[in-house]
């Protein structure tokens, strides 16, 4: 069985983490996805309130075309080859497109980044067109500065949270 | 008013003692003294590394199916750039794993950030012709041993946590300088010397967010290496806390290290590569050991 797939655990209430380069879907409303420390890298939610699937992807760059031999291995490292592995693994577990909800968080830069690297605006921008291209709203993110971010949705009821320099603050729903 | 950095070595009595394992790779790797015979020497006077060493030598990254080796024939089959890494690695995580509280980091965070930054300074050294990749990997590895230092320091004082409410998006060093007089390098640095660590030891650490640019007397590539390999795991997110990625990139180090954006790519799969990959070869030695 595909490892990111988790269906439904014992009851108990469990925490499953997101690693770099990682992703995972699950439709146990007893759990909670979390994924730490997001730099540079985007962290995507997506669930789906009605089948209570959603999952969690911890991208790191933007596109595979320069690894395709990484990508073959880790596909979740990059937007381009996890985003479509997300959505796939949340249909197949119930998730309808038209219901998803869809948060991002992370793309952070480096202080006084010049023009040359832009590593977390690349993924920011790579993800909004990947998203554009088929017709997917981002309902909520918190991306950009130099933050580093802790991404955790909650499977009971979708919402999104981010731990940030101490602070703790609502994703989604949006206030 | 900010106390001295000899006051702050002399309060941080909370501090663990380096590894005395370390001191000694690392002084035999500045010395250019690393030989195979001495680091079997190493090995066999510490029952923790002969284990971890004969974990390696039969786990699945290096062992053989159905062969088993002994300390011996493992010491020859590791070489002397996997036993130096596995040694320096496992002395350095004794310190690393629990480091970072200042920074709000979690357990084995700065650690991992330290396997990271190595692999990638290895990489650059091996890349440009530096004299001694090994140098720069053991770089790497201690370059925020400072943060042990600002733990200690902050452990005893209130409110704990005085980064959690810095200015987002200015410099993390000036905040730090700020909140204790000193930044992180500067208490990392004092601490090398502290600890009698290689002279080129304490300056990586000194300048591992500000390498002197070429022409200025303090300029070594060695520091330009690591400051690369420091960059490469911000990007990457490993070990950030409430520093964030708040630090700048030396336009020296832009120019040669990371010319282009696919370069800084190559460099942050690096950096994550080595992580998953030290995850993988703990997991298999674990499981070599408990089959």
């Amino acid at each position: 069985m595909n490892p990111a797939l988790e269906t439904v655990a014992n009851g108990s209430a469990t925490q499953l983490v997101v690693g770099v380069a990682d992703y995972k879907v699950t439709r146990d409303p007893n759990a909670s996805l979390v994924t730490h420390a997001l730099g540079s890298c985007i962290g995507v939610t997506v669930y789906d309130p009605n089948t209570k699937v959603g999952g969690m992807l911890h991208f790191m760059l933007s596109s595979s075309k320069n690894a395709r031999a990484k990508a073959e291995l880790k596909p979740a490292m990059f937007a381009d080859t996890g985003v479509p592995l997300l959505f796939k693994d949340a249909y197949k577990l119930g998730a309808k497109k038209e219901d998803l909800i869809v948060c991002a968080a992370g793309g952070a830069e480096i202080l006084g980044d010049c023009e040359c690297f832009k590593i977390g605006s690349r993924n920011r921008t790579i993800l909004r067109k990947l998203f554009w291209k088929n017709e997917i709203l981002i309902a909520s993110e918190d991306t950009g500065g130099t933050r580093s971010r802790t991404l955790q949705m909650n499977m009971d009821d979708g919402s999104v949270e981010i731990r940030s320099q101490g602070e703790r603050y609502p994703l989604w729903p949006t206030a | 008013m900010a106390d001295s950095l000899n006051q702050i070595i002399g309060m941080l009595d909370r501090l663990p003692a380096l590894p005395a394992t370390l001191m000694r790779v690392t002084g035999m790797l500045a010395d250019d003294a690393l030989e195979l015979p001495e680091l079997a020497a190493v090995v066999r006077s510490d029952e923790a590394l002969s284990a971890l060493v004969l974990r390696a030598a039969n786990s699945a990254t290096y062992g053989v199916p159905g062969r088993e080796f002994d300390i011996q024939q493992g010491l020859a089959r590791l070489g002397i750039r996997n036993i130096t890494a596995l040694i320096l690695k496992h002395e350095s995580s004794s310190i690393l794993e629990k480091a970072g509280r200042a920074y709000g980091l979690r357990r084995k965070a700065l650690s991992q950030a330290a396997i990271g930054g190595s692999a990638v300074a290895e990489l650059l050294a091996r890349e440009s012709g530096f004299t001694s990749p090994e140098l720069a990997y053991t770089c790497g590895l201690l370059r925020d041993i400072g943060k042990i230092g600002v733990d200690a320091l902050l452990a005893a004082r209130d409110p704990a946590h005085p980064f959690a409410t810095r200015e987002p998006d200015t410099g993390f060093l000036e905040a730090e300088r700020e909140a204790l007089g000193h930044d992180h390098t500067q208490i990392g640095a004092a601490l090398a010397e502290h600890w009698d660590l290689p002279a080129r030891v304490a300056g990586a650490i000194r300048h591992h967010h500000t390498p002197p640019a070429p022409g200025t007397p303090e300029h070594d590539d060695l520091y330009d290496i690591v400051h690369a390999g420091d960059i490469a795991c911000l990007w990457a997110g490993l070990g950030i806390g409430y520093d964030g990625l708040a630090y700048e990139v030396a336009p020296h180090v832009t120019k040669k290290h990371l010319p282009t954006r696919q370069r800084a790519e190559e460099l942050i799969l690096a950096a994550v590569d080595a992580t998953i990959e030290h995850d993988q070869q703990t997991r298999d030695q674990q499981t070599g050991a408990s089959a």
